[in-house]
């Protein structure tokens, strides 16, 4: 009676870990991957904003006090493109571009986004447009930053962000 | 009483036997996975941890040790 038994849960076992192993390949072999920022949430491939003493959470929003902000991404080698989706609302920052490392230390190239569109209610909308091959990483960790500026006549301002969508497409 | 102790100790070798299944497909899974994001970093650590693998394998073979026969 025991020994059926046993074999049947192995089975299930074995067949459980084979499946494991299909799910993470499934999982990495996607055509493109949309992560969307959480904030005060480290995700696996998405860090949070940082530093904490630049970013203040208010309403679900993340609002950039200070510039810059970083934001790292873990991603697998053979994804090529990066494209970057940010709605924010200036409240006295503006936004400049999005920066990625091109090398150790503080070595940032600085982008203005591709396309830029006024929503509703103030805000708006920057996508950027990124080549992955060119950023420079250790291990699997690429770091980027988002730049802004204070506004005209305003010492202390806030950038205000509703989301932060990142697409990696192979 | 002799037929309650036998009982007992079938009883005993079933989890024995369970828990060895268990350990041996956890931690060669975990194994695995390990070499594998070492190998490509994020494969698999971007989806799942590996240590929960670990984890169950340390309590089926702390089981497997107090039920050592």
């Amino acid at each position: 009676m025991q020994k059926p038994l046993l074999k049947i849960v192995t089975l299930i076992l074995i067949l459980s870990a084979i499946g494991l192993g299909i799910w993470l390949i499934n999982k990495n072999f996607f055509q493109q991957l949309v992560i969307k920022s959480i904030p005060e949430k480290n995700q696996p491939m998405l860090s949070t904003l940082g530093p904490q003493d630049r970013v203040r959470i208010e309403n679900d929003y993340q609002l950039i006090l200070d510039s810059p902000v970083y934001f790292d991404l873990r991603t697998l080698p053979w994804f090529s493109r990066l494209r970057i989706s940010l709605i924010y609302r200036p409240a006295g920052r503006e936004l400049e571009g999005v920066g990625w490392q091109v090398g150790p230390g503080f070595q940032y190239q600085i982008k203005e986004p591709i396309l830029s569109r006024s929503l509703a209610d103030g805000w708006q909308e920057a996508i950027f447009d990124l080549d992955l091959t060119k950023v420079y990483q250790q291990k699997n960790v690429k770091r980027f930053l988002i730049s802004t500026l204070a506004a005209e006549g305003q010492e202390r301002g806030e950038l205000k962000i509703q989301s932060l969508e990142l697409t990696v497409e192979r | 009483m002799k037929l309650k102790f036998n009982l007992l100790k079938k009883k005993e070798n079933f989890w024995r036997q369970l828990s060895t299944i268990i350990f041996r497909v956890s931690f060669v899974s975990c194994l695995v996975l390990f070499i594998v994001d070492y190998l490509i970093p994020g494969f698999v650590t971007n989806w799942f941890n590996p240590i929960w693998l670990l984890i169950v394998a340390l309590i089926s073979g702390l089981i497997v040790v107090i039920f050592k026969e």
